[in-house]
């Protein structure tokens, strides 16, 4: 698979700088066997934040063995460290022995309830606390316990917002990382689905996790995407949009190369096709890798409705990819250069309705859109109710006053209103946006040229289209390159009968290794 | 860099193109039906139908308000003409929406050709464009405003259509009109309009001996061309049998006609064939004779007095030429050069076969 190489800034790794440098404190490398020394350094890191804890502990005739435990409150289980290490360590007996047995039996004592491990660097310590672990030091042992006890309020489970469907499931994933892959263990239930995790982003750490089907999925795609997302240098990931561009094949073009998805079926469906998926903490969107062009026309319910619905739903879709595209466009083109096309009647109507508008056609549609565009983001940002009624009766009020006050046609009206509409036919909100750039770029061509610039548009569009790939797939396959055994869902949803095992269309390097 | 460049080019060429050929719709005047008159000086005097744009299109029935005018014009031909009107007037003519042109009778005795080189060479008008002669004055012709439509264009051209599909008118378009008069083994027939108070009147139709109107038919006869040209489809034909007596009228439901001619190197053989199905659609009384063969007797009188028109105009408008060249070239390239001489001395038979298959719903 070939793939040009992301920008030359993100091909070496820089090396991190680390707190160690801003602080300017001596930080130890190792711990020490001191317990005292231990419980300073690490105070001095965190004593500022409200929520790191040191609990001293103290048992064994005399109170002779010391330990402490430092967490943060906000990331662990309190009561999970209560229950599963001061419990049983209160309840055991030590004679006075040398510092070095204890810790070996504590490890062996602690109920395994919780993930223990031994860890001497500091740097890692100090990681581990901010990931929810609880570090348990030990006087006189210079290794540290680390605990893992991760608890964390977060949102839960509920229906997706960008992809609702009228059949099916209704769970979509939240930003906690272990309740989503849980979301798709329980999908998958195969030993065969590998979940692995990468750190990303310096200050934030954010862990990515490349979720495929180990045999399914292509080797070379899998090592890839790991090699890709290992060599992301940001100081912090936010939101696993923001590595979309990072590991894409950089091109300017306003199509995405992944698909994201908030739905867990819809991600194990694209794992059991071969495809990649990436969930991070913190982003209730997965991605899915490769993608094609098609794929943004497919929605979760064609496959869980009856297939005749589904080719309509699909046919509805693919049609309205060109009235949210040319629909303006076209009415643009038509009524300023080829008036000849228009019925006799109509135009002499239409004639009569746009004496009074001042504008020359294309600047009327330009100004409609970008009111669109404009109330379409209003409606975003205002709560839920107050949002859509906005949204409504603003374009309703507005159009209806424009219209009266001869400052726009009642065509054109209707004409932006139906592209509108079409624009929410389409599932996949960012794929949408895409198109909504270029139907800006397509009312310009057609008010500068006509139909010739229209078409030049769509041959344009085409090529560029023909020309972007994902991952080393081709953007518009199996269309071209035509490969008659993965049409069986593109254009409409073969039946079930007619699918095979494996189900529909297989991304194009997904032959199993 | 490159990608900059290539984006600043874009801009440019979208900037800099002058929106090309962009006209705003309102700023043009549809002209819907182009009227052509010669004056006495000899020039081409050109009336145009301008549509004028109404907001109200649901509304059938007259408005108060105009919705066209009538532009004129006068030129050394109708390029010229046209040129003229553009002098005259607020919007830019547009041809486009041309759906009838309207010649004078002046005129079309003058010739046609004089002005139809214009309509086959312009590209904005179309080749389905219907064309007709009128007797009346054109200026009135072209006001007249049809009180059960908002355009007449359309009206006429709504007119056409009904009328064409009974068998009642003979529709020609530009393009036939063309072929017509182009090819040398027939002649040209229009339509001719005539206006009677509000309203529009067709039925009769006008005949050419080259370019040039030679003679009319009326009604009946305009029907018995139709049955020499096959264009008969539909229609319905009512019947008296002998004066005095009741008509009886049929619905044609399909009608054929087939022209055979023999050459025997002395004498032209015609014989045309016309078969028709037909439904009884009134009757009163008694009916003596048979229907089938009263029908079929009204049906060769018809044509009988078409080709009467035709004999004596010297023109051949009803398709026998056309039907020789392709029964025998050679024949026909022999007669071509003295055709209306050859016509009127033909022997011809014409044989009407109808077969009333029906009688609605009485039984």
């Amino acid at each position: 698979m070939d793939y040009k190489k992301p920008h030359k800034r993100y091909r070496t790794p820089r090396k991190p700088t680390g707190i160690k440098d801003k602080t300017g404190d001596l930080k130890p490398a190792q711990v020490s066997a001191n317990l005292e020394d231990n419980v300073r350094a690490i105070q001095n890191t965190f004593k500022d934040s409200l929520d790191f804890i040191v609990r001293r502990i103290s048992f064994g005739p005399a109170g002779k063995v010391r330990m402490a435990l430092v967490f943060l409150e906000t990331l662990t289980d309190k009561q999970s460290f209560s229950d599963f290490v001061l419990e049983p360590l209160n309840r055991l007996s030590f004679c006075e022995a040398e510092a070095t047995k204890i810790p070996g039996r504590i490890i062996d004592i602690l109920p395994s309830a919780l993930k223990v491990e031994e860890e001497a660097d500091w740097e890692q310590l100090e990681k581990k606390i901010v990931t929810g672990h609880g570090v348990l030091f030990i006087d006189r042992y210079d290794r540290a316990v680390v605990l893992e006890a991760r608890k964390w309020s977060e949102r839960s489970i509920s229906e997706p917002q960008s992809e609702a469907v009228v059949v099916g499931p209704r769970e979509g994933f939240v930003e906690s990382l272990i309740t989503n892959v849980s979301l798709m263990r329980r999908r998958l239930r195969t030993p065969k689905l590998v979940m692995e995790a990468i750190p990303v982003g310096t200050t934030s750490n954010t862990n990515v996790v490349v979720c495929y089907l180990k045999g399914v999925a292509d080797a070379q795609l899998v090592k890839q995407v790991r090699e890709r997302i290992a060599k992301i240098n940001v100081e912090a990931m936010h939101d696993i949009n923001l590595i979309n561009e990072l590991i894409s094949d950089v091109k300017f073009t306003p199509f995405r190369p992944f698909s994201s998805t908030e739905r867990p079926d819809k991600l194990a469906a694209a794992l059991v096709e071969g495809r990649v998926g990436l969930i991070a903490e913190n982003s209730p969107m997965a991605l899915i890798i490769p993608t094609v062009f098609w794929q943004f026309f497919q929605s979760s319910e064609d496959y869980y409705e009856h297939y005749p619905l589904s080719a309509l739903s699909r046919t509805l879709r693919m049609l309205a990819f060109f009235l949210v595209v040319g629909l303006t466009a076209l009415y643009v083109a038509i009524v300023t250069f080829h008036q000849e096309m228009v019925p006799t009647q109509l135009i002499l109507t239409m004639a009569a309705v746009r004496e009074p508008v001042p504008f020359p056609t294309v600047v009327e549609a330009l100004i409609l859109e970008i009111i669109l565009e404009a109330l379409r983001e209003a409606g975003l940002r205002l709560p839920k109710p107050a949002g859509q009624a906005v949204s409504i009766v603003g374009a309703l009020v507005m159009g209806q006053a424009a219209v009266e006050a001869s400052l726009v046609s009642p065509q054109l009206v209707i004409v932006v209103a139906l592209g509108g509409i079409a624009s929410f036919i389409i599932p996949d909100y960012s794929f949408v946006i895409a198109l909504r750039i270029l139907k800006f770029l397509f009312i310009l061509l057609a008010g500068s040229f006509g139909m010739f610039g229209l078409i030049v548009g769509y041959v344009v569009l085409g090529v560029h289209l023909s020309s972007l790939q994902s991952f080393g797939v081709p953007y518009l396959s199996p269309v071209t390159p035509f490969k008659w055994k993965d049409m069986k869902d593109i254009f409409f949803r073969a039946p079930w009968w007619a699918m095979g095992k494996k189900g529909p269309q297989r991304a194009g390097g997904g032959e199993g290794a | 860099m490159r990608r900059c460049i290539a984006l600043l080019l874009a801009v440019a060429v979208l900037l800099c193109s002058g929106c090309w050929s962009l006209r705003e719709m309102e700023s043009l005047a549809y002209i819907l039906v182009l009227g052509i008159d010669l004056t006495p000086e000899g020039e081409v005097e050109l009336y145009a139908q301008v549509g004028l744009p109404s907001a109200e299109p649901t509304r059938g029935g007259g408005g108060e308000e105009p919705v066209v005018k009538t532009v004129k014009a006068k030129g050394k031909n109708v390029t010229d003409a046209l040129d003229q009107m553009f002098l005259e007037n607020t919007k830019q003519p547009f041809l486009s929406h041309l759906r009838l042109v309207v010649v004078s009778e002046r005129l079309a005795r003058e010739g046609l050709e004089r002005i139809l080189d214009f309509f086959r060479r312009d590209v904005n008008v179309r080749m389905n464009i219907r064309v007709a002669v009128t007797q009346d004055d054109l200026e009135e012709l072209l006001s007249v405003q049809e009180p059960l439509s908002r355009q007449p264009s359309l009206a006429i051209a709504n007119q056409f259509f009904i009328n064409s599909q009974r068998a009642g008118v003979v529709e020609i378009e530009l393009m036939q009109l063309l072929t017509e008069l182009l090819e040398p083994d027939r002649e040209a027939v229009l339509p001719l309009i005539e206006t009677s108070e509000d309203r529009f009147a067709l039925g009769k139709t006008a005949v050419f001996r080259g370019d040039k109107m030679a003679a009319t038919l009326d009604e009946m006869e305009t029907f018995g061309l139709l049955l020499w040209r096959n264009k008969v489809k539909r229609g319905v034909v009512s019947v008296t049998p002998s004066p005095g007596s009741e008509a009886f009228s049929y619905r044609i439901l399909s009608s054929d006609t087939r022209i055979t001619t023999r050459w025997d190197g002395k004498k032209l053989k015609v014989r045309a064939e016309v078969r028709t199905v037909a439904d009884i659609m009134e009757m009163h009384g008694k009916v003596k004779g048979d229907l089938g063969q009263l029908a079929s007797r009204f049906i060769v009188t018809r044509m009988e007095d078409a080709l009467g028109q035709a004999q004596r105009s010297g023109s051949d408008f009803l398709g026998i030429g056309v039907a020789l060249r392709r029964q025998n070239n050679r024949a026909w390239r022999e007669l071509r050069g003295r055709w209306p001489e050859v016509l009127r001395e033909a022997e011809f038979e014409i044989l009407s076969h109808v077969h009333i298959r029906g009688q609605g719903q009485v039984r």
